[in-house]
């Protein structure tokens, strides 16, 4: 799948009557690295490509038509992800490089911070590195001796000051860095990115500073980063640059809300479109839906917060390491099939959450599903609060071995239905999506293996015991002629092709849909939010899914068009949604990613009230 | 508070100050004798070749020979050493060029004063070889401003030239070295130039180094003065070394940027 990153303009807000004088003036720059020729070091490779006429071919344009002016006294942020050319900018402006095209004016002296420390000699004491320093920077003797006692001062050193400078801390070399290049008061101050480096107390001592330069002294200053909150905080106006292109100018406030929607994430342009119409519309009372947040502090306490979320005698306890989604899913299957409850441990070890839900617990059999080998079922068991009556122990060197041994444990308790889910091991968004499915029909979740596209023994074993096949993957994994067996023996094949996961995902929601009404089953009131990329912590949500009636939906916050793909899929349901459950810790669903969907489906409810009205 | 100081070119000679201490301080920081070196090495590389020209190899009796030698080699050091640093210069100082807007002439001449200033220490030495030796200086030694400015310019113009080859193409810095070596063997330094055949005597007047080594001897072994062709010639090398240097690295430094 192609990465899509989009680099259309979404618009300029530029003050025309602004009258302020010009500091920076931007206009049509316009910057091209010819990759070829850039990589020729030797006369032999140049010679070599000169025959071979391969020389100046390959152009890159890191930037591409950026214009731009700062105005006296601005605060300006350039924002964008890695490698979008916001560092090209900044060594066009400081002088560094000679645009290709266009045309860079200044107005005033620049003291560039575009990486602290250039120029230092480690082996150097930091007397001698802040002459030198100082004098790379264009300071004169004089100036430099008039301000010693300053620069010292602000960076803290004077204990160590005719100490070689290899010997300093990373925190002490980027504090000397960062007072002698502001002890000046230039006109226009390049900030890039410096304020990462140190620890807190200094940043915020370098904030101040450029702060105070900015308030005291009405310096123009230039600031990039990829942190939204400190261009927020800082900056009064702000450009956005994606993959050489301007994407966005207008105040940092408004800059800065679009950038955090939808900034570095992959996706098409009309998804995109879909999101940020979305995000604009906060007009919405989203009180008529639930919005929850499932998870644990590690990814073993999700599934135990699950397990411990309803009360009641707990006969069985299947227990299997999270560190493989195979043995997880298959596993999952099993617990549901059970109704037992699912924990997760590590391959080597109890978890100290795992030990106290199942303290809490007290289950009678527990159910070890692996597929490496427990190094001692025997001794975790032990190892548990109240070891549990009945220890069972399935294990099974492969995903295809291990999921046909869990068939047979379940087959002799008689615990499955007439259905069954074929996948290889890659599909992970479409098991999880199926899950619900898969837990409700009792149907055991068969893994092929990656030698042959469907082993012999599935094949036998479906054969013999169900009349249908949920079949995951695209064609170009499992082909038709592979189920051709199946078919034969009066299996019915259900699949669901799509280009990618999450229209897999929209197929599978049509099959379920389809399925709920022919059982008379009400509307969907609830759904379960996974990110098929972070998967840890998601695999006892099938139990949970079927318990609470609830469909589960695929999310990936970093991919545009999975996004979209959820919105449609939440606004499918037409207002059904009460509650939606995101699973996952902020960092895997931010609060941002949970309010669009949120959003969409609170607007849902309400239009459909006011529809029926 | 403050202000911005000082026009373009007081500043860049400051920092071209300050980067010829760093190296001087480098070059030195952690050895016993520290400075002393810059006078003792001389002495103790003309030992040894006095040792060996004389007792095992022979060419002819040249009177005074330890400080024929020592001139030839001091001077000639001069230029393969200022040329071999200021060739790599831009390079190694690659993180600054990408980072500060900076004249990037300073690099290579930075080496070329450095070495410079280690020819003057060496100076020391040839004093004290011709203390050792009982030889009279004459008034012919105040020549020896001039033929540093030649050596200098030469040298600098020399250093610009690889310095801006050797970003474009890292071969040359593997060639020079080969370069000097057969330099150094096709300049009488150890040898007169008479025992060379014909046609190579006559050859040498297009070496430059050939001038500038004898030039040297003249003023500090012979007590020769310099005619004025000979400092025509000296100084028509230097400022056209110089010239195409500081032209090429004029017309390539733009681009450094993308290779460094």
């Amino acid at each position: 799948m192609p990465e899509v990153v989009n680099t259309s303009n979404l618009g300029a807000d530029l003050d025309a009557a602004d009258n302020r004088e010009t500091m920076i003036k931007v206009d049509h720059v316009g910057m091209m690295f010819n990759i070829a020729s850039a990589q020729l070091n030797s006369l032999k490779e140049y010679a070599i490509a000169a025959v071979r006429r391969e020389l100046a071919f390959k152009e890159f344009w890191a930037l591409d038509d950026i214009s731009f002016e700062v105005k006296k006294g601005d605060v300006y942020g350039i924002m964008g992800t890695n490698g979008s050319g916001k560092s090209t900018i900044l060594k066009i402006i400081a002088g560094v490089l000679e645009p290709t095209r266009g045309k860079c004016t200044i107005h005033g002296k620049i003291a560039p911070l575009i990486e602290l420390g250039a120029g230092f000699d480690l082996e150097l004491t930091a007397r001698e590195n802040i002459y030198l320093n100082g004098a790379l920077l264009g300071y004169s003797k004089k100036f430099i001796d008039q301000n010693f006692d300053e620069i010292v001062e602000f960076s803290e050193v004077s204990k160590f000051l005719d100490m070689p400078m290899k010997n300093y801390s990373s925190g002490m070399v980027a504090r000397i860095a960062f007072a002698i290049a502001t002890i000046m008061v230039p006109d226009i101050l390049i900030v890039d990115e410096v304020l990462s480096v140190g620890d807190f107390m200094f940043r915020q001592k370098c904030e101040r500073r450029i702060q105070e330069l900015i308030r005291d002294h009405g310096v123009t200053v230039l600031i990039v980063s990829h942190s939204n909150e400190q261009v927020r905080r800082l900056c009064n106006k702000a450009i956005w640059i994606e993959k050489g292109h301007t994407r966005m100018i207008g105040t940092a406030e408004d800059v800065c809300r679009i950038y955090q929607l939808v900034g570095g994430r992959t996706g098409c342009a009309e998804s995109e479109k879909v999101i940020m119409d979305t995000f604009e519309n906060t007009d919405v009372n989203t009180s008529c839906v639930q919005c929850n947040a499932i998870y644990g502090d590690t990814k073993f306490g999700t599934s135990a917060k699950m397990a411990q979320a309803e009360q009641g005698h707990v006969d069985t306890v299947v227990y299997t390491p999270s560190e493989d989604h195979v043995q997880s899913l298959i596993a999952t299957g099993l617990a549901s099939a059970l109704g037992a409850k699912m924990l997760t441990c590590a391959e080597q070890s109890v978890p100290d959450v795992t030990r106290q839900a199942l303290e809490q617990l007290t289950p009678d059999n527990a159910v070890f599903v692996s597929c490496t080998l427990f190094q001692n079922p025997q001794k975790i068991a032990a190892d548990l609060p109240k070891a549990p009556l009945h220890t069972h122990v399935i294990t099974e060197g492969t995903s295809t071995r291990l999921s046909l041994a869990v068939f047979e444990f379940g087959r002799e308790r008689g615990i499955w239905g007439d259905t069954c889910v074929i996948s290889p091991e890659f599909c992970v968004g479409d098991q999880f999506a199926i899950l619900p499915a898969a837990t409700k029909l009792a149907a055991p979740l068969f893994f092929t293996s990656k030698k042959t596209v469907l082993d012999r023994d599935i094949i036998d074993v479906v054969k013999a015991h169900f009349k249908r096949a949920l079949v995951l993957a695209g064609e170009e994994a499992i082909n038709e002629g592979h189920l051709e067996p199946l078919r034969q023996a009066g299996v019915r094949i259900v699949r669901f092709i799509a280009d990618n996961e999450h229209e897999a995902n929209e197929r599978i929601f049509d099959w379920l849909e389809e399925e709920r009404i022919r059982e008379g089953a009400g509307p969907v009131e609830r759904l379960v939010v996974v990110n098929p990329r972070h998967p840890d912590d998601a695999f006892c949500v099938g139990n949970y899914a079927a318990r609470n009636d609830a469909l589960i939906l695929l999310n990936n916050p970093s991919n545009l068009d999975y996004v979209a793909s959820a919105i449609r899929q939440v606004q499918r349901f037409g207002g059904s949604i009460r509650t939606l459950d995101f699973v996952g810790d902020p960092s895997i669903f931010s609060d941002l990613d949970k309010t669009i969907l949120h959003r969409i489906a609170a607007s849902a409810r309400l239009d459909a009230a006011n529809g029926g009205r | 508070m403050k202000e911005f100081p000082t026009p373009a070119m007081r500043r860049n000679w400051f920092t071209l100050c300050m980067l010829v201490s760093k190296d001087f301080k480098k070059k030195y920081r952690r050895s016993a004798l520290g400075v002393v070196w810059s006078v003792l090495n001389p002495l103790l590389m003309m030992a040894v070749l006095a040792l060996v020209f004389s007792n095992f190899i022979k060419f002819a009796d040249i009177p005074n020979f330890p400080m024929y030698l020592i001139l030839g080699n001091t001077i000639f050091a001069l230029m393969s050493d200022s040329t071999r640093d200021g060739m790599a210069s831009i390079l190694e100082s690659t993180s600054l060029i990408k980072k500060i807007r900076i004249e990037k002439l300073i690099f290579p001449l930075e080496k070329v004063l450095f070495h410079l200033l280690n020819f003057c220490f060496s100076l020391v030495a040839v004093l004290l070889v011709m203390i050792f030796f009982r030889i009279m200086p004459t008034a012919n030694v105040l020549w020896l401003p001039l033929l540093m400015l030649y050596a200098v310019l030469f040298s600098a113009g020399l250093s610009m030239l690889l310095a801006a080859a050797a970003v474009y193409f890292r071969d040359v810095l593997h060639l020079w070295s080969v370069v000097i070596t057969a330099w150094t063997y096709a300049t009488p330094l150890f040898y007169p130039i008479e025992i060379l055949p014909a046609w190579m005597q006559k050859a040498e007047f297009f070496n430059p180094m050939y001038h500038y080594v004898t030039y040297f001897r003249d003023i500090f072994l012979y007590g020769n003065t310099p005619g004025l062709t000979e400092n025509l010639v000296c100084l028509a090398f230097g400022l056209a070394s110089f010239a195409i240097g500081f032209a090429v690295f004029r017309k390539l430094e733009g681009k450094f940027i993308l290779y460094v």
